[in-house]
């Protein structure tokens, strides 16, 4: 059972980059300038359409990363108290969390003209990965 | 443990961006060109042909980057060679992810825009893969 939340875990930090790296990419491409310029209005509406994958890849990953602190034996009262965040693995996952938070706050400004915040939600997510990697060892 | 730390790092990215970047336009963005204006959707299609150019230095990196890490846990060469590897557990684990990724370099090599298949393909065995991966982790 582990193993699948894990899976799934890692799935959906995947695709949530993914998602990421590919509309930075475009909304960089463009933003000089758009021609002709109701292509804004027509990528605005794709980027809204698109937008699910992101809200469903955060779903997976909180959920996913309760069931693992479940396995862990993290319970809410250690959370609430703060006594989670005392040693190493809870800063390192204490920083996590936070990152996470301020994906879930950029997504919901992301637009067409809004590259910085693209680029800058995407670098948050590449350093939850990288926050991932020192809480596994 | 700084070096292995970046090492896992490289890897894991190197990995992320290259199968999220195929399981992203597989699965979300190409569909969505389908009912756009040609301009939009030819856009969208030389954004993403320009992203798969970072398939191979992802490849290269997860390759590297993985060899560092088998050598830094204590596999030796020997042990590789003789096959001695594959006698355990870890070994056969490891032997199955990387023969997926042999699969995955030959199909990177192939996958080209229209070759739906090949690239569903592609992003089942990267999938495989990762959750290889996280059962090595645990080992």
């Amino acid at each position: 059972m582990y193993m699948i939340e894990v899976s799934l875990h890692i799935l959906a930090a995947v695709v949530l980059i993914g998602h990421m790296l590919f509309w930075t990419t475009v909304v960089g491409s463009i933003t000089k300038q758009f021609d002709p310029p109701q292509s804004e209005q027509m990528l605005r509406q794709i980027i809204q359409r698109s937008s699910w994958i992101s809200w469903a890849c955060l779903f997976v990953l909180i959920t996913s990363g309760i069931f693992m602190l479940s396995d862990w034996q993290v319970t809410l009262q250690r959370v609430t108290s703060g006594e989670l965040f005392v040693g190493r693995f809870g800063q390192v996952l204490g920083a996590k969390l936070f990152g996470v938070t301020v994906i879930i706050i950029g997504c919901f400004f992301l637009g067409v003209r809004t590259l910085g915040l693209w680029r800058f939600n995407l670098f948050v997510g590449l350093m939850v990965i990288f926050l991932s990697v020192l809480s596994l060892r | 443990m700084i070096w292995y730390s970046l090492g896992i790092y490289l890897h894991i990215l190197a990995a992320i961006l290259w199968i999220g970047q195929a399981v992203y336009w597989t699965m979300v963005a190409e569909p969505l060109t389908r009912g756009v204006p040609p301009e939009t959707g030819r856009l969208l299609w030389e954004i993403n042909n320009g992203l798969e150019r970072i398939g191979w230095p992802c490849l290269i990196v997860t390759v590297l980057t993985g060899i560092f890490l088998v050598y830094y846990q204590g596999t030796t060469f020997h042990e590789v060679s003789s096959g001695h590897l594959l006698l355990t557990s870890f070994g056969k684990a490891l032997g199955a992810k990387l023969s997926l990724v042999s699969v995955m370099v030959i199909l990177q090599v192939f996958v080209k825009p229209g070759r739906l298949i090949l690239r569903w393909l592609l992003i089942l065995v990267g999938l495989t893969v990762i959750s290889l991966s996280t059962l090595l982790v645990r080992w």
